[in-house]
C-alpha cells in the first residue's frame, strides 16, 4: 500500500511540474523580440509577403488565444507544424527521438561496461597501475568538453587514420543496397530485427565514436563509484566471512561484492542519463547526427517556435520519467528508501 | 576578557584551521588541483602582462602560422595570437565562474531558506518550481534562455545562473529544516529572538560549508556549459576570447590547422580537472567524519 | 579480452574497404539541413532550387550562350512579343512526357501558375511584381489551345528582366497527378513537399532530410538521358567534413567549402578546383533611420573606412571580385570603377563634419557562417581605426534578415543573391524603397533613386538606360546606405574523376545543368 501510495503521489508531482515547465516554455519563447516568419522566408522576400505568411500560420493573434491554443495541443501531443520541415512537430519528434535514444542507450551500455570493469578492477587491485590508471582516466573524463573530445577524436579517426566514418548514421550507399525499413526508427534494432547484417555492421560503425565520446562522462562517473562502493562493501564483515569460509575470491566478488555495490550504481546511472540527453545535443552536432538534440538546438538557432516548444517539453517529459523510473527501481531496490 | 581567556576562545578555531591545512597538504591530488586553480588565477589576474600579443588585433599577413617560438599556440585565421587568446580567456572564464556562482548561490540560498524555514505552501510551491527547472538536462534549459534572450555573454550569464540555482535550495533547505526544529532555537525564540537573526546568525553560518563545497564542485560544469554555449553561438560573440568560441573557430580548420580547436579545448580540460580536485579536496577535509 | 578488442578493430578497419562511388552516380557533401520543401511553388533556397530545376521543365530556362546568361526556350519552342511589350506568348512543345508518362500540354501550364500564385509564398512576389497574380489570373494568363499560352504583363518591361524572371516561376508540375494528391485545397502540397512530378531530367527518388536526397535519371526525359543514372545530395553540415569526404573519394564534389578549406583541398592531387564568376554579392547595410547613420557623411565615411582588398586577398583568398557598385561584373550596366579605398584622413575629416570627432558605438550583426564572421571580425577592426567601435552580434540568418526587415538593425552583413538576371533586380532592391526590398529595409527612403530605378526598368533604348544605371551608381555611392564589400565567385573542389563540371556550373546559381556531368 506504501509503496502504490508513493508512486502516485510521484505520478501527480511529476504532472503538476510539467504542466508548470509548459507554461514557463510556451511563456519564454514567445516574449522574445525576434520574429520567427521572417527567419524562414530567407533574405529576398519582401515585407507584405512576410506579413501574409504571418496571417496565415496565425501569429498575429493575440498571446491568450496562441496560448490557449498551444495548451489544447500539448495535450493531444499536438505542438503544431515544425516552420522549418513544414511537418507536424510530433511525426519530427517521433523521428528524431529513438536516434537519440539509440545513442544514449548505446552510451550507457558502454560507459557500464567499461566502468564496471575499470571500478571492479580498480578497486580488488587497489593502488596497482589499473587502479591509478582508472583514477586518471574518472578525472579526465569529466573535465573534458564533450564537443572538443568530439572533434579530436574525428580528426584523428577520420582525418587522419581513415577508420571510421566522420558524420552521419549510415553510408547511402549502403542503404541502397541493403535498404532498412523502419520500424523502431534506431537502425541497430531495426537492422537486428530485419537480419539486415550490413546495414547493422554499417550503422554499428557510425554509432561507435558518438557513443564513446557521450559516454565518457558517465564512464568516468560509473568507474569511480564502482570503485568506491566495492570498497566499502569489500571492508564489510560478510566478505570477510565468505572469504574466511574459503570461497574463491572471484565468486565472493561477483556475488557479494558487486550486488550490494549495485545500489548506488544504479543511481548514479540514472542522474548520468540527464547528462547523457545533454551531451547528446552537442555529441549529435559534432557528428552529424539527427537527433532530437539537433533538432532543438537547430530549432532554438532558427527560432521555429513549434519545434522548440515541443521538443523541450517532450525531453522534460521524458526526463521526467527517467527520474521517475530511477525512483521506483532505487525503492524497490531498498524499502529503507521510502520514506 | 582578560588575554588568557581570549587565547582559550580562539584555540579552537586555529586548532581546526591547523588541522584543515594538514588534511589540505595530505592529499596529493587536492594539491594538484589547488596549484592548477592557483595558475588559473595568476594568469587571469596578470593576464595582460603575460600575454604577448593583444588578443583582439589582427594581422592578415601572420594568418594560420604553426606553433612555434614566436606564437607558441599559433595564429589563427584572422592572423590573432591564439596564447595570447587563451591567455585572455581566462578572464572570460574567471568573470563567469564569479558572476554564476554569486547570482545561483544567492538565488538558491534565498529560496531555500524561505522554503525551508517557513514550511507549508510556501515551500510546496517553491520546491514545485525547483523541480520545475530540474526537469531539463541543464544545458538544454541554458540553451533554451540564452536563445530566448539573445546570444551574447550577459544573457548566457543569467541563463547559467538560472539553471545552476536549484542545488543550492535544496541544500540551504535541508540545513534550514534541520536547524528550524532544534531545541535551542525554540530557547531563544521564546525569548523573543526576531526569524531575521536566527537565520542570519543560526541557519546561514551552518550552511557555509556545504555551499563552499558545491561552489568549488560546481565550477568546474559552470565552465563546460559557457563553453558549450560559445561553441553553439549561444554565448560570448566574437571576437572575445571565450574558451568555448575559440574551439567553435577552429572547427572549419581541423585538418590542417588543428591549433586552433586543440589549445583552448585543453585550457578548458585542465580549468576544469582543477576545480574537481578541488571540490573533491574540499570536500572531502570539511566531511566531518573524514576530519579524524 | 584483448583478442576481441583486437577483432573489433581488425573489423572497422575492414569496414572502411568498400565505399567508392560507382561511375554513374555522383555525389555531393552539401548541407541539406536547409532544405524545407522540393515544392517548385515553394522552395526559394540556392540549393533547393539546384535540386528543383533538375526534377522540372520550365516554360523559359537560363543558358550560357559566349558567358552571357540568356533566356533560352525549355518545354517551349519559342516566344512572341507582342508591339506594346505587354503581352508574351508561348509556343508548347509537342511530344513532351512527364516522368511518370503523362503527356504535357498547356492546361498543365495553366494549373503549375495558377497553383504557383495561389500557395503564394516566398517567391510568388517575383510573377506578382510583373502585374500578374492569383486575382488577376483568369485575365492575364490564357490558354489559346493545347499548346499555346499567353501572358499579359502590367507594363512594356524590357524583355530581359521578364524572361529572367520567368526562368525562376515557371516550373511546370504534372497536374492530373499533383491534383489527385490535392488535400483540403492545398494544390498537393504536402505530396510535392518530398516528391517530383515533373519533366525534368531527373526524378526525386527519395528524400530524408537532414541525410541525404536521391535523384534517379526521368525515363521519359525529352532530351537525351544524362550519364549520371543517380544523383546524391548527401547531408554534411560542417564544411571541413565536407572536404574529408572529398578527399577520401567519398564525395565528388564539395559544394560549401570556405576559401581556406578550398585552398587546402585543392592540393589533393585528386582534387581540382573550378572557378566562375558568381551572381551573388555581400555587402554593409547601414539603417540610414538609426542614430549617427542618419548622415550621409558617416555612411562615407564607413564605406572609406573598409579595407576591400584585404576581405577579397585574405579572407576571400582571391576568390571574389571587387565590385562596390550594385551592378556585378558580367550584367548590362556595370561600372568598373571602384571609389572607395581606405582613407583614414578622410573618415576623420567627414566625421568631424558630421559632428562625430570622437566616432561613436555601434552594432554590427551578421549570420552565422565561417565566412561572415570572418568579415565582421575584419570590418569591426577596420571601423576600429576610424574611430567607429561595432560590437558584433552573431544570429542565424533568418534571425538577421527579421530584424532587417523590421528595419531595427544598425549595421548588418548580408549578401543578395540575384534572382534574375538583369541590373533591374539589384537596382530595385539595393535603390528603390518603394520595393520593400533592401533600400527600404534600410530605411531608405530616397525619392529620386527609386524614380530612377522605375524609369530605368521600362526604358526601351539601351543608351539611354546605360546611362539612367551609371548615374543611378553615382548616385548611390555618395548617398546611399551600402558599402558593396565584393561579388561573390563561384568555386568548387571536385574531384578528378568528374568531367564536365565546369559546364555544368556555368551561370551558377540560376542553373546547375546536372546534364553535362560525366565520369
Amino acid at each position: 500500500m506504501n509503496f502504490v501510495s508513493f508512486i502516485l503521489r510521484r505520478i501527480i508531482l511529476m504532472i503538476i511540474v510539467l504542466v508548470g515547465v509548459g507554461c514557463i516554455v510556451f511563456v519564454v519563447s514567445r516574449v522574445i523580440p525576434a520574429d520567427p516568419v521572417g527567419a524562414i522566408l530567407g533574405g529576398n522576400a519582401p515585407v507584405e509577403v512576410v506579413d501574409r505568411m504571418r496571417a496565415q500560420l496565425g501569429y498575429d493573434r493575440p498571446i491568450a488565444v496562441q496560448f490557449i491554443d498551444f495548451i489544447q495541443g500539448a495535450i493531444r501531443l499536438d505542438f503544431g507544424v515544425s516552420l522549418r520541415t513544414n511537418r507536424p512537430v510530433m511525426t519530427d519528434i517521433m523521428e528524431y527521438f529513438p536516434v537519440t535514444m539509440e545513442l544514449a542507450i548505446v552510451a550507457i551500455f558502454i560507459s557500464i561496461l567499461t566502468g564496471v570493469v575499470l571500478g571492479v578492477l580498480s578497486a580488488v587491485y587497489r593502488n596497482r597501475w589499473i587502479d591509478q590508471f582508472s583514477r586518471i582516466f574518472s578525472i579526465f573524463g569529466v573535465s573534458m568538453p564533450v564537443f572538443w573530445t568530439g572533434l579530436m577524436l574525428i580528426l584523428v579517426f577520420y582525418g587522419i587514420l581513415g577508420w571510421l566514418p566522420g558524420a552521419g548514421q549510415y553510408d547511402w550507399m549502403i542503404e541502397l543496397d541493403n535498404p532498412l525499413t523502419s520500424i523502431t526508427g534506431m537502425r541497430l534494432l531495426d537492422s537486428l530485427l530485419q537480419g539486415n547484417w550490413h546495414a547493422f555492421w554499417d550503422a554499428f560503425r557510425h554509432i561507435i565514436l558518438p557513443a564513446i565520446v557521450l559516454g565518457l562522462t558517465a564512464t568516468a562517473i560509473i568507474a569511480r563509484i564502482t570503485r568506491a562502493s566495492m570498497l566499502d562493501v569489500l571492508k564489510q564483515d560478510y566478505i570477510r566471512t565468505a572469504k574466511a569460509k574459503g570461497l574463491k575470491k572471484r565468486i565472493v566478488i561477483l556475488r557479494h561484492a558487486l550486488r550490494n555495490s549495485l545500489i548506488p550504481t544504479v543511481t548514479v546511472i540514472g542522474l548520468t542519463f540527464g547528462s547523457l540527453l545533454e551531451g547528446a545535443v552537442l555529441t549529435e552536432t559534432v557528428f552529424s547526427r539527427q537527433g532530437l538534440g539537433r533538432y532543438i538546438t537547430n530549432g532554438l538557432l532558427g527560432l521555429d517556435y513549434p519545434a522548440v516548444t515541443g521538443g523541450t517539453l517532450y525531453i522534460a517529459l521524458i526526463y521526467c520519467l527517467a527520474n521517475l523510473i530511477v525512483d521506483i527501481v532505487y525503492a524497490i531496490l531498498d524499502p529503507r528508501m521510502r520514506s | 576578557m582578560k588575554s588568557f581567556e581570549k587565547t582559550q576562545t580562539l584555540k579552537p578555531y586555529l586548532d581546526d584551521l591547523k588541522h584543515t591545512l594538514y588534511l589540505w597538504r595530505k592529499s596529493h591530488l587536492t594539491m594538484v588541483g589547488s596549484v592548477i586553480i592557483g595558475l588559473f588565477l595568476l594568469v587571469a589576474i596578470f593576464a595582460p602582462l603575460i600575454a604577448p600579443y593583444s588578443p583582439i588585433e589582427q594581422d592578415l599577413s601572420k594568418r594560420l602560422i604553426g606553433p612555434g617560438s614566436q606564437h607558441f599556440f599559433g595564429t589563427d585565421h584572422l592572423g590573432r595570437d591564439i596564447f595570447s587568446r587563451v591567455i585572455h580567456g581566462s578572464r572570460t572564464a574567471l568573470w563567469i565562474i564569479f558572476l554564476v556562482s554569486v547570482i545561483s548561490t544567492a538565488i538558491g540560498t534565498i529560496v531555500g531558506v524561505v522554503s525551508g524555514f517557513f514550511g507549508g505552501v510556501i515551500d510546496e510551491i517553491l520546491m514545485r518550481i525547483t523541480d520545475m527547472f530540474l526537469a531539463f538536462p541543464s544545458l538544454v534549459l541554458a540553451m533554451f534562455i540564452a536563445a530566448m534572450l539573445g546570444p551574447n555573454l550577459t544573457n548566457a550569464i543569467i541563463a547559467i545562473s538560472l539553471v545552476g540555482w536549484t542545488v543550492y535550495a535544496r541544500l540551504v533547505r535541508a540545513e534550514a529544516i534541520k536547524i528550524k526544529s532544534m531545541p535551542y532555537i525554540e530557547a531563544i525564540r521564546s525569548v523573543g529572538a526576531s526569524r531575521l537573526r536566527i537565520i542570519v546568525l543560526h541557519v546561514l553560518p551552518m550552511c557555509v560549508s556545504p555551499i563552499l563545497v558545491q561552489m568549488t564542485l560546481r565550477m568546474g560544469t559552470i565552465i563546460l556549459t559557457a563553453a558549450s554555449l560559445g561553441f553553439l553561438g549561444l554565448g560570448a560573440q566574437p571576437p572575445a576570447p571565450e574558451w568555448g568560441v575559440l574551439v567553435s573557430d577552429g572547427r572549419g580548420y581541423l585538418m590542417n590547422q588543428w591549433w586552433i580547436s586543440t589549445f583552448p579545448g585543453i585550457a578548458i580540460a585542465f580549468v576544469v580537472l582543477g576545480f574537481n580536485l578541488l571540490g573533491d579536496g574540499v570536500r572531502d577535509m570539511l566531511d566531518p567524519r573524514l576530519r579524524r | 579480452m584483448s583478442l576481441l578488442v583486437a577483432l573489433v578493430v581488425v573489423l572497422l578497419m575492414v569496414g572502411t574497404g568498400f565505399g567508392r562511388i560507382p561511375s554513374d552516380t555522383f555525389v555531393i557533401a552539401v548541407n541539406t539541413g536547409i532544405f524545407i520543401t522540393l515544392d517548385p511553388a515553394v522552395a526559394f533556397e540556392v540549393v533547393p532550387n539546384v535540386v528543383v530545376d533538375a526534377l522540372y521543365g520550365k516554360l523559359v530556362r537560363l543558358a550560357s550562350v559566349d558567358g552571357i546568361l540568356t533566356p533560352t526556350p525549355d518545354l517551349t519552342t519559342h516566344w512572341d512579343i507582342s508591339d506594346c511589350g505587354m503581352v508574351y506568348t508561348f509556343y508548347l512543345r509537342q511530344g513532351i512526357k512527364f516522368s511518370d508518362g503523362k503527356p504535357f500540354s498547356a492546361k498543365d501550364v495553366m494549373y503549375s501558375i495558377e497553383r504557383f500564385l495561389t500557395i503564394g509564398r516566398q517567391t510568388s512576389w517575383q510573377l506578382e511584381g510583373l502585374g500578374i497574380n492569383k486575382d488577376n489570373f483568369s485575365e492575364t494568363v490564357v490558354m489559346i489551345d493545347d499548346y499555346t499560352v499567353s501572358f499579359t504583363f502590367d507594363q512594356p518591361i524590357a524583355p530581359n528582366i521578364i524572361l529572367g524572371t520567368m526562368a525562376s516561376v515557371s516550373h511546370i508540375v504534372n497536374s492530373e497527378t499533383v491534383k489527385s494528391y490535392d488535400r483540403d485545397g492545398d494544390w498537393g502540397e504536402w505530396w510535392l513537399t518530398d516528391h517530383s512530378a515533373g519533366a525534368g531530367p531527373y526524378t526525386l527518388a527519395r528524400w530524408e532530410r537532414n541525410n541525404m536526397v536521391i535523384l534517379e535519371r526521368n525515363p521519359h526525359f525529352h532530351g537525351s538521358q544524362p550519364h549520371m543514372r543517380r544523383i546524391i545530395f548527401r547531408d554534411v553540415p560542417e564544411a571541413s567534413n565536407q572536404r574529408l569526404l572529398l578527399e577520401r573519394g567519398d564525395a565528388d564534389v564539395a559544394w560549401q567549402l570556405t576559401a581556406q578549406l578550398h585552398e587546402d583541398a585543392i592540393k589533393h592531387p585528386d582534387v581540382y578546383e573550378v572557378i566562375l564568376p558568381g551572381h551573388a554579392n555581400e555587402y554593409l547595410s547601414m539603417n540610414a533611420s538609426w542614430g549617427p547613420l542618419q548622415n550621409p557623411k558617416v555612411r562615407l565615411a564607413i564605406k572609406y573606412a573598409i579595407n576591400y582588398e584585404e576581405i577579397i586577398d585574405d579572407l576571400m583568398l582571391g576568390y571574389a571580385l571587387n565590385v562596390q557598385g550594385f551592378v556585378p561584373q558580367g550584367y548590362f550596366g556595370y561600372i568598373s570603377e571602384n571609389p572607395f579605398a581606405p582613407d583614414y584622413e578622410k573618415t576623420k575629416a567627414l566625421l568631424r563634419e558630421a559632428g562625430y570627432p570622437d566616432g561613436f558605438e555601434v552594432e554590427l550583426l551578421t549570420s552565422t557562417t565561417d565566412t561572415r564572421k570572418m568579415e565582421a571580425e575584419k570590418i569591426q577592426a577596420d571601423l576600429a581605426k576610424a574611430g567607429i567601435q561595432a560590437n558584433i552580434v552573431v544570429l542565424q540568418a533568418g534571425q538577421m534578415y527579421t530584424i532587417m526587415r523590421a528595419q531595427s538593425h544598425q549595421l548588418l552583413i548580408g549578401g543578395w543573391g540575384n534572382d534574375y538576371p538583369d541590373a533591374d533586380n539589384l537596382a530595385t532592391s539595393f535603390a528603390n524603397y518603394r520595393a520593400g526590398q533592401l533600400a527600404w529595409r534600410c530605411a531608405w527612403d530616397d525619392s529620386f533613386a527609386a524614380d530612377l530605378v522605375e524609369a530605368a526598368r521600362i526604358e526601351q533604348d539601351p543608351d539611354r538606360r546605360y546611362s539612367m544605371y551609371e548615374e543611378l551608381t553615382y548616385y548611390w555611392h555618395d548617398n546611399g546606405p551600402f558599402a558593396m564589400l565584393y561579388q561573390t565567385v563561384n568555386f568548387f573542389a571536385v574531384r578528378k574523376e568528374v568531367k564536365g563540371f565546369e559546364e555544368a556550373a556555368d551561370g551558377y546559381h540560376f542553373i546547375f545543368d546536372f546534364t553535362k556531368i560525366r565520369k
